[in-house]
């Protein structure tokens, strides 16, 4: 599909391709626990005793906190209001059922036809439907009898412009020693314990997650993701794992970096940012040993400096680093100033890639402009 | 975080409302023989607090009360939530309970720019300690603490109730944020007295107090990371002196978000 895939004079499409970067730890929780291992234990690569966080255990944080802001959200966690994701459904058969086959000629339709097809069946889903617009979604629309001249027309499925990929640990991780979480107490009184998810008997000591994310410019005019929704990610990955953390089986996990680089070629990005940090183990206890933000040292050495040698590619870079976390680049740390919004690693990277380039992200003033409205 | 304990009354039963030695004696019961029974003998803040038996009002059989524990280590909750299931008589003096069943609940006072207002569940009490008394004007000839009263004025109330939460934080809180009396600003935006009562505690096994408590609403606009985790610290320890007695377990009575929206969800 085109720039002008739906017929929506208001949608701004968006024109740059990005690179995310996102990091948070986890102390003493389980990040992602395994249903399959039995009793959701942390998921740990087998060889490097790394731990392993899928991408999709962060779309869910991602979609519960566009739920609790108001945005609508097509795939629901069980948790939310019921009824949501089928009523979006009856959205869509509802625009489906408005349409009468005998208005379109089938046998002809242009492209300008074509989206206006679209958006007449998906707009306003689309609209309504955030998470569909970051992740994409599959369709169970039936369009069946009179409406299957409509089929080859219409999308059965969305493909996400956003994409995450499952992250790792920077190091190997421990795992405590077993306890009884309040959840599995609780559940297994009541005699829930054959259900297995949620009991996070089994925690890792220390965690640094590094998650890789990239938004395909390509991509978006499918799922209408506008660049207000590519700039709500920047205050919206931070103040998810604030906000969707807090209860009790995921306590425990906070942001440390978040880094979006919006580049200025069309089709270009250099990939694989994530891949460019490492833990600094000169200045980080010994792994094993790790229990806290305060032990540990990311190393951004290789990172700034595929930035600055590529500096001719970015048109910004949009950043916020936790202040408690230290950052070594070429042996110097650095670590947060004196002031809300200043950090060392901000002053480097406007050294490697311009001043006027790097925009630091005030997560919680910017996050107003962001709400529904 | 807390547990919500779903009970049920098994005789027709007047409200006692002296329940506190009897609660704290079945939670410090059900802490024997774990690492959390340690702090019965020392004067540090035990690390939780409970509910009253609500709503506080005499029971016909069959009858349904809710109590909540709070506290800030989950594991410590897990050890009473275990032996509230494997003994579900609980007995609070006079007044026999069953308990029914058992949920948990996180309450979190929302991100920065979140306000809201923590009410004292019970009574609060605030220990002005004896070497303060002449910071505050409080005349006290003795060398005994002095507990606070409305006539102290609020000041005495502000710095002490921070005091006290800084002494949890250092317990409890992780040791590499501050703490409240590292950071700038105040806990609360706002007192509300609501009232003053006279209550005789249990204190120890042969010493009955009595105590002048006040209820309060505190009005509170989280300002950043660390004063939300701050409030959430007292939500869970509760706020004030003998906490293990069930005074000073604080709800969270009203929240909005800082974005014009009613809050999701609030806990009781």
């Amino acid at each position: 599909m085109s720039d002008n895939a739906y017929a929506d004079d208001s949608y701004e499409p968006v024109t740059n391709r990005s690179e995310i970067v996102f990091c948070y730890d986890a102390v003493d929780a389980n990040p992602n626990g395994n249903p399959l291992s039995g009793a959701n234990r942390p998921r740990i690569d087998p060889e490097t005793q790394q731990a392993i966080v899928t991408d999709v255990r962060l779309k869910r944080y991602l979609r519960d906190q566009l739920d609790d802001d108001g945005h609508g959200v097509y795939v629901q966690n069980v948790k939310n209001e019921a009824g949501e994701q089928s009523s979006r459904e009856d959205l869509l058969e509802s625009r489906l059922r408005g349409l009468e086959p005998e208005d379109w000629d089938f046998d002809d339709l242009d492209d300008e036809d074509e989206a206006k097809l679209r958006e007449e069946v998906f707009g306003a889903f689309l609209d309504n439907s955030a998470d569909v617009r970051y992740f994409g979604a599959t369709m169970s629309v039936d369009m069946k009898g009179s409406y299957e001249p409509f089929a080859e027309h219409l999308p059965d499925h969305f493909t996400g412009p956003v994409q995450f990929s499952p992250a790792k640990t920077l190091h190997p991780v421990t795992e405590n020693e077993e306890y009884n979480s309040l959840t599995s107490v609780i559940a297994t009184g009541e005699g829930k314990e054959q259900g297995g998810f949620d009991l996070d008997d089994h925690r890792i000591q220390y965690g640094f997650i590094a998650f890789h994310g990239l938004v395909d410019e390509h991509g978006a005019a499918d799922t209408k993701l506008s660049t207000a929704d590519v700039e709500r990610l920047d205050t919206l990955t931070w103040r998810a794992i604030k906000n969707q953390t807090i209860s009790r089986s995921k306590v425990g996990q906070e942001p440390r970096l978040y880094l979006r680089v919006e580049y200025k070629d069309e089709s270009f990005h250099l990939g694989g940012l994530t891949r460019d940090l490492d833990i600094d183990e000169d200045r980080s206890v010994p792994t094993d040993e790790l229990r806290n933000v305060r032990e540990f040292t990311l190393d951004g050495t290789e990172l700034v400096s595929r930035l600055d040698r590529h500096d001719d590619r970015i048109a910004r870079v949009r950043v916020v680093a936790s202040d408690v976390l230290d950052v070594t680049v070429d042996d110097e740390t650095y670590t947060a100033g004196d002031e809300v919004g200043e950090h060392g690693f901000y002053d480097v990277l406007r050294g490697a890639v311009g001043d006027d380039i790097v925009e630091v992200v005030n997560v919680y003033d910017e996050a107003a402009a962001t709400m529904p409205e | 975080m807390r547990v919500l304990v779903h009970l049920r009354a098994r005789a027709d039963t007047t409200y006692q409302n002296d329940y506190h030695h009897k609660l704290r004696g079945r939670i410090w019961n059900a802490l024997e023989g774990t690492e959390h029974e340690a702090v019965h003998d020392t004067n540090e803040p035990p690390g939780f607090s409970f509910s009253n038996p609500f709503p506080p009002q005499d029971m016909s059989e069959g009858d349904q009360r809710t109590l909540i524990v709070s506290a800030p280590q989950e594991e410590l909750l897990s050890v009473i939530a275990t032996d509230l299931q494997e003994n579900p008589e609980l007995n609070v003096g006079e007044m026999p309970f069953t308990v029914q069943g058992l949920s948990a609940i996180t309450p979190d006072v929302g991100e920065p720019g979140s306000s809201g207002t923590i009410g004292t569940g019970t009574g609060l009490l605030v220990r002005i300690p004896p070497w303060r008394c002449e910071d505050y004007g409080i005349d006290n000839p003795g060398e005994e603490a002095v507990y606070w009263r409305p006539e102290h004025t609020i000041e005495p109330l502000r710095e002490q109730l921070e005091a006290n939460l800084d002494k949890k934080y250092s317990l409890f809180g992780p040791e590499y944020l501050p703490g409240p009396s590292e950071t700038n600003g105040d806990l609360f935006d706002g007192y509300e007295l609501l009232k003053t009562f006279a209550v005789p505690l249990q204190v120890t096994t042969d010493q009955r107090l009595t105590y002048v408590l006040s209820k309060w609403q505190f009005d509170y606009t989280v300002r950043n990371d660390d004063h939300r985790r701050h409030l959430n610290l007292a939500l869970d320890c509760g706020l004030g002196e003998r906490n293990a007695l069930g005074l000073g377990f604080c709800n969270l009575t009203e929240k909005r978000d800082p974005y014009g929206k009613p809050a999701p969800e609030v806990h009781g």
